[in-house]
């Protein structure tokens, strides 16, 4: 049969291709880190050491597409094994590892294209280099400005934090006087209140003791007969109940004249009273209420103070800086709002606004904002939201998004997440790239 | 959700015997392959009905309808070659009282008269089945309405919504009873257990019966008899020696009751309209009655290989940055995925076919970044149309008169996602034809030809219809009731989408960077041919002129312009029927094919003379599309479209997932009975959503889901819009890992998997199937629902319960098996082997098992997509059974197009006997396929040959390479080594290393022990 025997004639080739003597291990093997080079620079009749230890082959079998050592580092420039890599120096950009599994698969990873077959990929290297050195001169810049300017942060910081135990110390002060104050408001108050109390109850056996002569309500309303006199003396009480029990031990007979003159005595001494005490309930009140807020104040302090110590403001607490400060973003038809160490919000027109989540803290040394316990959403979480951090020469909210419901996301930048080794970093990068060495002058 | 008791058809006719109809003997008649006979009942007055018996080979088809009735029969659900396989029957013997017959497979149907009753006996002589053994058969026959019909004749009620029924009531019943037969199988889709429930208990207590009514059911349960989103009205039967199917083809609700006693299992039907149309699949194997409703339903599609890699859905993700985000993160942690789905927000105001520009600025940008790195997209078009004037498809088809209409004939208006909505009337071939339209990438805006499509809510939902349907008293083309054919609509709306976009692909070659240009010339010179076709010129309708139009193209083609025709029919005059039937036929030919006629000629577009005419030129256009188009293999793309609701044939269009279930663990338990109920029902593309879509999966939920699901034939990853963010890497570097590991045990099988896709095509067999499909003779395993075969040769018993620290196995049959992994050998027949208990933890691989007797293809790369694998070479792992032998098969094509009907494949057949190891063209015929084409290679190569089960273990084996039949020979390099390549498991197999053979070929490998020769 025709196609038997072509694919004989195929299968010849194929198998011809078994005996043909090994490529020759060159210091050019594919897929090679340069510091391992050597291990691969074998004779060709010599046995290659699997990278793990973990046995050897010959060195015919580096890269021939079948896998041999465990850890494939017999086959650094093909996708034979499952567990390797491929390098790829990408000069003109930066080097790379792929898994192996990149390697040959008709996607250009490597921007020298070195990972698939020569001639299926443009090398982009150099456009990506200097688009990467613009890049990076451009992100330096501004992480020196931002790093500048975490500079001031710090020292805002420091004041911010002297200012806070200047407050703390002056509201101690403060608050041992509003102690004081309270304690003699709290006493006028309580004399006067008591002097009310005697009065009263003395208005109220005058008004309770019984009339002479007569007995009832109805005598009483006959003899005078004026419905004003009714309105002096309440109908509620009748004369048999005048009893004052610190004042009258004994059911005592007073002349109508007399009580009327002696009830309104009594009234009279009533109504002078109430002012002054009214006007030091109010002030014991105020001077409560103002201790009451200094302590509070003092707590919050504390708290900050403490916290402080504990790093809640991050290195230097440069954080700090941004206690108290807000920064908004457009997003459609909602603006954001982060309120660092405050709360975050998502405002739609000129509604209320809904709370996406009360200050966490920093997470990972600043990495990220984290704000939680929001809004409940109906049927779902408490909103939450949290912002990634970039050094920036100034503060931007930017990219808030809403990846899972009520998750949300965002990325902030700000001065007070950049790093001196961040910057040093970038200049070292930079300097791969042939940039910008030197320190830029500020 | 509506039960039997709430519907009054079912009610009607579960809780009454039938009338008692009987086959008038003076009306029965034998003809080839039909018996026909009348029916009638004293019981049933007015109803007279008319019988038919089809022999079908393995099969027997009942048909009965009214005589004079008309009413509905679902169209386009048997493939067209269904009828071809009817064979005469053979008269056994007739009397007054019962007839019977023998089918050419040597099956006996005896139909009794009266009561009238068929009984199949197989070829042994055993009972198969009885059909109205229990006298349940009833046929509502249509009637004028009267004044004292009970209740629910002509009206009824549910939750407020009122069903009008014109015609009255309508339903049938029947039963069949099952001989000696203790599990049925099938009838999908309810999340239950696999092997059904009796739903009648020999204590005659009675809970709800299956029912088949295609539902969006919100938060469905993990264990209902409760029918959900799609519908295959078929059910199998098996026992030891006899595996039987049941199908009815009737697309109306229906109601199916299980009931089982020492006789076997009587399968009760009902449903409301219709006619019955009845199928007895007879097996006996479950291969035969596989293919028999393959023979009668047609195939699995062969998917795109894309298709059957991992998909990413998520409802929704929101941007393009946000799939850019996504894909990106697939690539950061080598996870391999192929494709990215859209849901529903990524419209402008679910405006199918529209983009929400706000988020979506860009798609074909999108797509094509994607598509770069070998990625598909799909976006989700579902079948409710905004009602909105200022919508272009809302526009169109309120226009051209495409929506479904009210029983009043208004267009029936219901509320899904956009709001109020229309529906597309998909019964009607010119609605489907139009639909497919809107599919091209110049109509659909912002698409691509790598986006494909997702139908969801085709059931259809309507949010504010009885049971969140459409009511059953709409109309659709030619006043047809939606009642009629509500279990198919679903399967209509699948084809229209899918035939779109088959279309695209055949209508549009270059739409990203532009169409070529068509500029038809009469003149030319040496160098036309850059630029376009010519024709040539004024002919005439003549016999000469026709015969002339050869040689003078001839010459032209010679000359390097071989794009030219003449103008079929002749330009002037008036061509006859005859020469233009003629000129049609050669000029389908021709490369460039333009009818035309001269103006003072009569009209003679091809339908103007005559049907026979019409169909002859038809003929002639096929031709051309068949020699010319139909196998395009730069542009002719397969369709993939996923639906959620479904019906018989839904197979031959695309896949189905189960629908919106949930993050729990049972909802992960009862994915496999759900798969194996549709693989064995003829769907087997199918899957459920990884993870859950209502939810939030606990990280080691979704580790084993992923586990699991990497063996599903569809294998997606989805999640509600409420819940968290679940992408594998969102929860932690340990869970990322274990799901990696999933994923790539899903692409290490594609080779497996693509080969049972070409058998579910060519055969119909399940792709997951239960364990006794395979073992038919093991009653101990019937049941079995928690592990499933992944065709022949693997077995998968993947963990489900929470906190599992270890897995029960049950190995089938009495056979040798190996554990996918270390390859360590287990006989099925030794004590305590059977059944044992295996550690497993979560950072394990789900236990899989080699049957012996069987080979696995598998490709060892971990690449990121299917695309990235195409040209990797394969390990072919032979697992030996007790007498050193083995088989199996490998199919590969371009995964794409439609190039292997014309021969683009390679189907190998590979065994093992004697240690002599086999590899060679298999049976193409067989499967479906033509004969392989001599120029295609796929440049694909065996480079890795593990065996199992050699005599004595794999040590001082020799293995030598042999090309053809008697071709050169070449040691190989053969030794002891593990299962998987470079893995530190230990060496209980024999490894050929990198023998470079062929997969487009004849070879062989010979082992020889050394051992024996020293």
């Amino acid at each position: 049969m025709a196609v038997c025997s072509s694919w004989g004639t195929a299968i010849l080739l194929a198998l011809a291709t078994l005996i043909t003597p090994a490529v020759e291990a060159g210091p050019d093997v594919r897929g090679v880190t340069p510091d391992l080079l050597p291990r691969y620079s074998i004779p060709s009749d010599a046995d290659f050491e699997c990278l793990d230890g973990r046995g050897s082959v010959p060195a015919s079998r580096i890269n021939d597409e079948y896998c041999d050592c465990t850890d494939g580092s017999d086959e650094p420039g093909t996708s034979a094994c499952p567990g390797g890599s491929f390098y790829c120096a990408n000069v003109g950009f930066e080097p790379r590892t792929l898994k192996a599994a990149l390697v040959d698969d008709g996607v250009c990873d490597c921007c020298d294209g070195s990972d698939e077959p020569v001639g299926s990929c443009a090398n982009t290297c150099q456009a990506r280099g200097l688009a990467r050195k613009a890049e990076l001169a451009e992100r330096l810049h501004a992480a020196r400005a931002g790093l500048q300017r975490r500079a001031q942060y710090v020292q805002e910081a420091a004041s911010k934090l002297t200012g806070w135990k200047a407050e703390l110390a002056r509201l101690r002060d403060d608050l041992s006087r509003q102690e004081a104050e309270q304690n003699a408001a709290d006493a006028l108050r309580d004399s006067l209140q008591a002097k009310e109390d005697e009065l009263k109850a003395a208005a109220e056996a005058a008004e309770k003791a019984p009339a002479s002569g007569g007995d009832t309500n109805k005598e009483d309303q006959g003899s005078t007969g004026t419905p004003d006199a009714d309105q002096a003396a309440p109908e509620a009480i009748s004369a048999d109940e005048v009893v004052a029990a610190d004042q009258v031990h004994e059911h005592v007979l007073l002349p109508e004249e007399v009580r009327i003159e002696v009830l309104a005595q009594l009234k009279a001494d009533l109504d002078a009273a109430k002012s002054p005490l009214s006007h030091a309930r109010t002030a014991a009140s105020a001077a409560a209420t103002a201790a009451r807020e200094t302590k509070k104040a003092i707590a919050e302090l504390e708290t900050k103070l403490e916290n402080t110590g504990k790093g809640a403001y991050g290195e230097d607490s440069a954080w700090a800086a941004l206690d108290g400060r807000c920064f908004s973003a457009q997003v459609d038809k909602y603006t954001y709002e982060l309120c660092p160490f405050g709360a975050a919000k998502q405002v739609e027109g000129s509604g209320g606004g809904t709370n996406l989540g009360r200050w966490e803290g920093l997470l990972d040394d600043g990495a990220r904002l984290a704000f939680q316990r929001g809004q409940q959403c109906w049927n779902g979480p408490a909103r939450s939201l949290q912002a990634t951090t970039l050094c920036g020469p100034t503060e931007r909210l930017f990219d808030v998004s809403e990846p899972s419901r009520c998750e949300y996301a965002a990325r902030f930048e700000t001065p007070a997440a950049c790093r001196a080794a961040d910057v040093a970093a970038l200049e070292r990068e930079l300097a791969r790239y042939g940039g910008a060495p030197v320190h830029e002058e500020l | 959700m509506q039960t039997c008791a709430d519907s009054a058809f079912c009610t009607r006719l579960r809780n009454a015997p039938g009338p008692g109809f009987a086959i008038d003997p003076t009306s029965v008649s034998v003809s080839g392959a039909h018996v026909v006979a009348h029916l009638a009942s004293p019981a049933a007055p007015g109803a007279t009905l008319i019988l038919r018996l089809i022999s079908m080979g393995g099969i027997v088809r009942l048909h009965i309808n009214e005589l004079d009735g008309t009413r509905f029969e679902v169209p386009g659900i048997l493939v067209p070659s269904a009828s071809a396989s009817q064979q005469e029957w053979t008269i056994v013997s007739q009397s007054s009282s019962a007839l019977q017959l023998r089918t050419s497979s040597g099956a006996t149907a005896s139909l009794n008269f009266s009561p009238v009753a068929l009984s199949v006996t197989a070829s042994d002589g055993t009972h198969v089945l009885t059909w109205n053994a229990d006298g349940h058969f009833a046929f509502e026959h249509t009637r004028t309405k009267q004044e004292n019909d009970p209740a629910g004749w002509w009206e009824e009620t549910f939750n407020g919504h009122v069903d009008s029924k014109p015609r009255g009531p309508n339903a049938i019943g029947f039963d069949v009873l099952l001989h000696d037969t203790q599990h049925v199988f099938g009838l999908p889709e309810r999340a239950t257990q696999f092997s059904l429930a009796p739903t009648i208990d020999d204590n005659g207590t009675v809970s709800e019966p299956y029912r088949l009514y295609n539902l969006d059911v919100f938060e469905h349960l993990s264990n209902s008899p409760f029918g959900l989103y799609g519908s295959i009205p078929y059910l199998i039967g098996h026992r030891s020696g006899q595996t039987t199917g049941v199908f009815w083809l009737n697309a109306a609700e229906m109601y199916v009751d299980v009931v089982k006693s020492v006789a076997g299992t009587s399968t009760r039907w009902i449903a409301e309209s219709g006619v019955l149309d009845l199928f007895f699949l007879l097996g006996p194997s479950p291969p035969e009655v596989a293919r028999q409703y393959h023979v009668l339903t047609g195939g699995t599609a062969m998917p795109q290989l894309f298709s059957l890699g991992h998909h990413q859905c998520r409802w929704n993700y929101k941007d393009e940055a946000d799939i850019a985000a996504v894909d990106a993160g697939f690539e950061e942690h080598a996870l391999p995925y192929d494709v990215l789905w859209l849901d529903i927000e990524h419209t402008d105001g679910k405006r199918y076919f529209t983009w929400d520009k706000a988020y979506f600025p860009n798609p074909i940008a999108m797509q094509s970044d994607l598509a770069s790195r070998g990625r598909k997209m799909v976006t989700i078009v579902d079948p409710h149309i905004k009602s909105d004037p200022n919508y272009r498809v809302f526009k169109e088809a309120e226009e051209k008169q495409l929506f479904v209409k009210t029983k009043d004939g208004a267009d029936f208006k219901g509320h899904c996602w956009p709001g109020e909505s229309a529906y597309l009337d998909m019964l009607n071939p010119t609605v489907r034809d139009w639909w497919a339209d809107q599919f091209s990438t110049s109509v659909y805006e912002g698409s691509t030809t790598d986006l494909y499509i997702w139908n969801d809510m085709n059931e259809p939902s309507v949010f504010n219809g009885p049971e969140i349907t459409m009511p059953k008293d709409a109309r659709h083309v030619q006043g047809v009731e939606h009642r009629d054919l509500h279990n198919a609509n679903g399967l209509f709306y699948h084809m229209a989408t899918a035939s779109g976009l088959r279309r695209r692909g055949y209508k549009e070659v270059d739409t990203v960077s532009g169409d070529r240009p068509f500029v038809l010339s009469r003149a030319f010179f040496s160098g036309t041919q850059r630029v376009g076709p010519i024709w040539t010129g004024d002919n005439a309708a003549e016999w000469a002129h026709l015969e002339v139009s050869i040689p003078m193209l001839l010459s032209l083609n010679v000359a390097g312009l071989p794009f030219s025709g003449a103008d079929v029919g002749g330009f002037f005059g008036n061509p006859e029927p005859e020469l233009l039937v003629r000129w049609y036929q050669v000029a389908a030919f021709y490369p460039f094919f333009r009818a035309h006629a001269h103006i003072e000629t009569k009209r003679r577009e091809p339908w103007l003379f005559g049907e026979e005419t019409t169909g002859r030129i038809r003929s002639a256009l096929q031709q051309r599309r068949r020699g010319y188009k139909e196998v395009d293999t730069v542009s002719g793309d397969r369709p993939f479209v996923l639906s959620r609701a479904f019906f018989s044939g839904t197979q031959r269009v695309g896949p189905i997932w189960t629908g919106d279930n949930a993050a729990e663990w049972a909802h992960l338990e009862v994915s496999i009975p759900m798969l194996l109920s549709l693989n064995v029902a003829g769907l087997p593309f199918s899957g459920a959503d990884v993870g859950g879509f209502f939810g939030n999966p606990e990280p080691e939920l979704l580790v084993r889901w992923y586990q699991v699901a990497a063996f599903y034939p569809f294998f997606r990853a989805h999640a509600h819009i409420e819940t968290k963010r679940r992408e594998p890497w969102l929860f932690g570097e340990e869970t990322t890992g274990r799901i990696r590991s999933a994923l790539q045990q899903r692409y290490r099988i594609l080779p497996q998997l693509y080969t049972l896709f070409l058998h579910a095509n060519a055969t119909g067999a399940p792709i997951m199937r239960p364990l006794w499909w395979e073992f038919p003779g093991d009653a101990l395993i019937y049941a079995v629902h928690n592990a499933f075969m992944l065709g022949d040769s693997q077995l998968v018993v993947p963990v489900l319960r929470q906190g599992a620290n270890d897995t029960v196995v049950v190995l089938p049959g009495d056979g040798l098996w190996y554990d996918g992994t270390m390859g360590l050998q287990l006989d099925a027949a030794a004590p305590g082997r059977k059944l044992f208990r295996v550690a497993t933890s979560l950072d394990a691989p789900v236990q899989t098992y080699l049957r012996g007797g069987s080979t696995l293809v598998l490709r060892e790369r971990p690449r990121r997509s299917t695309r990235a694998m195409a040209k990797d070479p394969l390990t072919l792992v032979v697992a030996l059974d007790r007498s050193g032998g083995a088989r199996g098969d490998l199919y590969m094509d371009d995964g794409r197009s439609y190039a292997y009907q014309a021969g683009e494949f390679v189907y190998a057949q590979i065994t093992m006997k004697g240690g002599v190891l086999e590899w060679g063209p298999g049976d193409h015929a067989q499967m479906g396929l033509p004969p392989p084409a001599p120029g295609y290679d796929p440049e694909v190569y065996v480079d890795r040959v593990v065996v199992l089960g050699l005599e004595g273990g794999p040590q001082d084996w020799s293995a030598v390479a042999v090309a053809g039949a008697v071709g050169p020979r070449v040691a190989l390099d053969a030794a002891p080594g593990p299962v998987q390549v470079a893995s530190e498991g230990p060496s209980l197999a024999l490894v050929v290393r990198r023998p470079h053979l062929p997969v487009r070929g004849t070879w062989s490998i010979e082992f020889r022990s050394e051992r024996a020769s020293s």
